[in-house]
């Protein structure tokens, strides 16, 4: 008990206004030892004069002696209800009511009921609850004790080693006392929506240590408009919750709401990047709200593409195709990927993809664009395991001009022409076409792409290219003129492409090349020697004709459809020999044979004039006397001219392998044939 | 349920013969000797699974040298959860230098009269934990709030609890968050005037290896707990909530449940969230106190 005597405690009832009991009370030194003597006697006399008491401590605590305050509470808190109403009018009469909270926050769960339901049911304000929960807040906040309380939580400090665990303590006495009273804690939010950020940022860390959550806070909030919704936010961002926490509350909100919340989000987040983040973590139902919202806020859907990158592939797909969803158009969409990396393009291209979208409608939105944006599209396409050969299909639907630059595009990233012709070579011939145009396009001169062909392309589609290579304009001529260029071996292969386009060509079989030996030797490459029926245009013929050497000279032409006489082909081989031995003005004769099929006569005179040079007879006669003297000699045909006269000029065309026997010195039989100059 | 004493075999013939005694009304104890290690030993590991294998055995009291109770040893401590051929078992640590050490804790426990366990449940001042301690209290502990005990109200209280002590929130080393923040010193002040039936801190840190006598170790070697469930490690807090739910609808379930047959029946339930929670434990004593309350 405390230590003033009678006297003292007279003295002090004895003054009847504020100054003088104040006074009296510092005179005797009223503190925590004895305030409650004086209390007692107080509360014995009348309500009035223990309100007078009240009002005297109360007035001390503002020279910064809270103790007395807490005395006084505490002592009030065990007396009767009565009391405890009176003294809890002289916080409120006395403005002291976040005083009255405060001691509350000390006290035990149950008196911090009953003193938080008469500091209610006297008047008092949820506001000025919410003001001490602001300052407890800040100091959780910061986990120190501001100077500026003057003391006033200076207990905390003497109490505990840390400071955070005792407010929070204190933070859930006062929580529970308002629960206690019949009272939400919640109600407090709408009651300061006009405070400043800072305020109300360590108001919300205080309620959300008392177990309120966002949705709480924010429900709360959003009763008193945008502005309030906007600062609580913040609010709880501050205290460390997850803007996802403050998205799934804003979701069940109308769209504006929604709209403010993810401008606030962003805002606060840093970026549009780190608010699609907390995006991300969200339902996938929830979705489709969020990506509306943020459309309506302004965003464009270049913003949402950009982005990409950052997240899963799951979630950035889906949040292409809400955009899709939403109305934004394939337009949009596909150029919003224009300059973006290729993995973004990928992801855009799938996402529309799935939802039903094909690629030339992709490609068709984007067709003016550069070839290197084109690339990376294409780029991603592929990514996509979509094949080349679906691509060019694509492409071929294009205009000239476009399909050109999209196939600029698409060899910046299928680096290898042959793989592309070889794929092209399988279409119908009119996508052949469009994209042999469009491939050449691509190219400094066609010839580049005619090289590609001979020199790479696998043997079976060489031909389709080559057709393709005419249908789009390409004279044969000049097909033959470029692949000349290229060198002989590129000319011959073109060539013989050529004769497969305008009808077949083979070489000789065993029979044919076994007969074809005897009369000719080694004098001709046999296995340059091709049969052909194509029919020729005139113009390539007359090319030829002008073009000597070339290699087209072991061509023998014959009618389609008919079988070549062994005697025939000897006869052919012949001109096949004047060329090759005389030069390609013979070209024209080898291959229209026709021209020539009548034969000349040949008389034995004309081989006497001949005087034994083959060459002196006219060329048909050449052929003749060779076509004639195989026959004679290897076939036992009887001749008109008999094969004695016709060896010595056959022979002219035949040329021996060179072999070396091997020979002994006396086979020369110096002494009896040599003879010496000088004997 | 066989139950296994992990001990060394230098202690392995007095020891039979206590457990033979033991084991005449029911038997349940087996004895598993561990060779001492020496340059030649090979892993004990093999033969410890095969033996709790072979008896079928789901829970283990292992016997450790008393310098072994440091925090900066529980890395050298077995883990809570183990594993043999036939499944899961739960194992205690003992710390202990003579197999007469062991005995007494054992004839102690043995010897006690089966009464109801009384479930104290304490808590720091945070929405999370005292929703803990209500929904405990509603199964019918006898909860201390924090709103309503205060440093001076717990720790006598604390002195007068027998049976068993739960208690949620933060934790140290050195230290319970709660209630004003309980120190070692404070609980040393305040033991259980009768050892406890089980100590259960679902807490962060109170084994902290950073302590060579933290806040868990000092309380159990005081002597004022039979059986001590502490964790070295942070836990997350929803984890401990998963955890405590779990523990308590067990520990309502009738059957006459030790701690040990507790904990296996936990896993029983979530086996993939809860063993990773449970391994970040530690149980010390007799792992054959009662679980139920």
């Amino acid at each position: 008990m405390g230590n003033l005597n009678d006297t003292q405690l007279k003295k002090i009832q004895s003054s009847k206004s504020l100054k003088t009991r104040f006074e009296s009370m510092q005179l005797f030194k009223v503190d925590r030892k004895n305030i409650h003597q004086v209390l007692k006697n107080s509360e014995e006399k009348s309500v009035k004069d223990l309100d007078l008491t009240s009002k005297a401590i109360l007035l001390r605590s503002q020279t910064g002696d809270f103790e007395g305050a807490f005395e006084l509470a505490s002592w009030s808190a065990k007396a009767k209800p009565s009391t405890r109403k009176t003294v809890v009018r002289s916080f409120l009469k006395n403005r002291q009511a976040p005083l009255l909270v405060h001691q509350i926050a000390r006290m035990k769960r149950s008196e911090a009921g009953d003193m938080m339901a008469d500091y209610f049911s006297e008047g008092g304000d949820i506001k000025d609850v919410a003001e001490w929960l602001s300052a407890a807040g800040k100091i959780l906040k910061t986990g120190v004790v501001p100077d500026e309380t003057d003391g006033l939580w200076g207990w905390v400090k003497d109490a505990v080693g840390t400071v955070v665990d005792a407010v929070v303590g204190a933070i859930n006495t006062v929580a529970d006392a308002i629960a206690a009273a019949g009272k939400n804690l919640a109600d407090a939010v709408a009651k300061v929506a006009t405070w400043a950020q800072d305020k109300i940022s360590d108001f919300v860390e205080a309620i959300l240590a008392a177990g309120k959550s966002v949705a709480q806070v924010l429900s709360e909030a959003v009763k008193k408009g945008t502005a309030a919704v906007n600062k609580f936010i913040q609010a709880v961002i501050e205290a460390g919750k997850r803007g996802l926490e403050v998205l799934n509350w804003a979701i069940g909100q109308a769209e504006s709401i929604l709209r403010t919340a993810l401008s606030k989000l962003e805002q606060l987040l840093g970026s549009f990047t780190s608010l699609l983040m907390e995006v991300a973590k969200m339902a996938a139902s929830r979705l489709n709200a969020i990506v509306k919202a943020l459309i309506s806020a302004g965003k464009r859907s270049i913003d949402f593409i950009s982005r990409l990158n950052r997240f899963a592939l799951d979630f950035a797909k889906r949040l292409v195709q809400e955009l899709k969803k939403l109305g934004r158009s394939l337009g949009e969409i596909t150029q919003a990927v224009i300059n973006q990396s290729r993995l973004i393009a990928r992801v855009v291209i799938d996402a529309l993809k799935e939802l039903g979208n094909s690629i030339f409608n992709i490609l068709r939105v984007i067709a003016n664009k550069t070839v290197q944006q084109l690339a990376v599209i294409i780029g991603a396409i592929k990514d996509l395991a979509i094949s080349l050969s679906s691509i060019l299909n694509d492409i071929a639907k294009f205009t000239a001009a476009q399909a050109k630059k999209l196939m600029q595009a698409l060899r910046i990233i299928w680096t290898r022409m042959k793989e592309i012709l070889e794929i092209i070579a399988q279409k119908s011939i009119s996508v052949i076409r469009t994209l042999i145009s469009a491939l050449i396009g691509t190219v400094n001169h066609w010839r580049v792409v005619l090289k590609e062909i001979a020199t790479n392309v696998r043997e079976a589609f060489r031909e389709g290219l080559i057709k393709g290579l005419i249908e789009i304009g390409k004279s044969v001529v000049t097909l033959m003129i470029e692949a000349t260029k290229l060198g002989g071996t590129i000319a011959a292969l073109i060539f013989a492409i050529l004769l497969d386009i305008f009808g077949s060509h083979r070489g000789l079989n065993t029979s044919e090349r076994a007969e074809a030996e005897k009369v000719f030797g080694v004098s001709i490459d046999l296995d340059r020697v091709k049969l052909t029926d194509a029919s020729l245009a005139a113009d390539l013929i007359m090319w030829m004709n002008k073009n000597r050497p070339f290699t087209t000279m072991y061509v023998i032409n014959y009618k389609s459809g008919s079988t070549l006489p062994m005697d025939t082909l000897i006869h052919e081989l012949t001109h096949v020999w004047q060329a090759v031995t005389s030069g390609g003005v013979y070209m024209i004769e080898a291959l229209h044979s026709q021209f020539f099929g009548k034969g000349y006569n040949l008389s034995e005179a004309d081989l006497k004039k001949a005087d034994g040079s083959l060459l002196s007879l006219e060329r048909e006669q050449q052929a003749v006397v060779v076509e004639e003297f195989w026959k004679a000699e290897f076939d036992g045909q009887r001749t008109k001219i008999p094969v004695d006269l016709l060896r010595p000029f056959a022979k002219q065309v035949h040329k021996s392998r060179f072999v070396i026997h091997p020979f002994r010195l006396q086979d020369f039989q110096l002494k009896t044939k040599l003879v010496f100059a000088n004997n | 349920m066989k139950r296994a004493i992990i001990l060394p075999q230098c202690w392995y013939k007095e020891a039979s013969v206590f457990i033979a005694r033991l084991n005449i009304l029911r038997p349940r104890y087996f004895l598993i000797p561990l060779s001492e290690s020496g340059a030649e030993a090979k892993s004990n590991l093999p033969f410890l699974e095969e033996m709790m294998a072979a008896n079928r055995a789901t829970s283990a009291m292992f016997v450790i040298p008393k310098s072994f109770a440091s925090g900066d040893k529980i890395d050298s401590w077995p883990d809570l959860i183990q594993h043999h051929s036939a499944g899961k078992w739960v194992c205690s640590v003992f710390f202990a230098d003579r197999w007469a050490e062991v005995a007494e804790a054992l004839e102690d426990f043995l010897n006690e009269v089966n009464t109801k366990i009384e479930t104290h449940l304490t808590c720091q001042y945070q929405p999370v934990y005292a929703e803990m301690l209500k929904l405990w209290e509603q199964k019918g502990g006898k909860a201390y709030h924090p709103g309503d005990f205060f440093k001076e109200d717990i720790l006598p209280a604390i002195s007068q609890m027998k049976g068993d002590w739960v208690y949620w929130g933060h934790g140290e080393g050195d230290r319970l968050r709660g209630y004003g923040q309980l120190h070692v010193v404070d609980l040393l002040s305040n033991k259980c005037e009768t050892p406890l039936n089980a100590t259960l801190w679902f807490t962060c840190s109170t084994l902290d290896r950073d302590y060579p006598e933290n806040i868990a170790l000092a309380w159990y070697q005081s002597g004022a707990t039979k059986c001590l469930l502490a964790s070295p490690d942070k836990v997350n807090t929803e984890a401990n909530q998963l955890l405590s739910q779990h523990w308590l609808g067990m520990a309502k379930e009738n059957g006459g449940r030790t701690v040990a047959s507790l904990i296996l029946d936990i896993l029983q339930h979530d086996s993939e969230n809860l063993e990773s929670v449970l391994n970040h434990y530690y149980l010390l004593g007799i792992p054959w106190v009662s679980g139920n309350i």
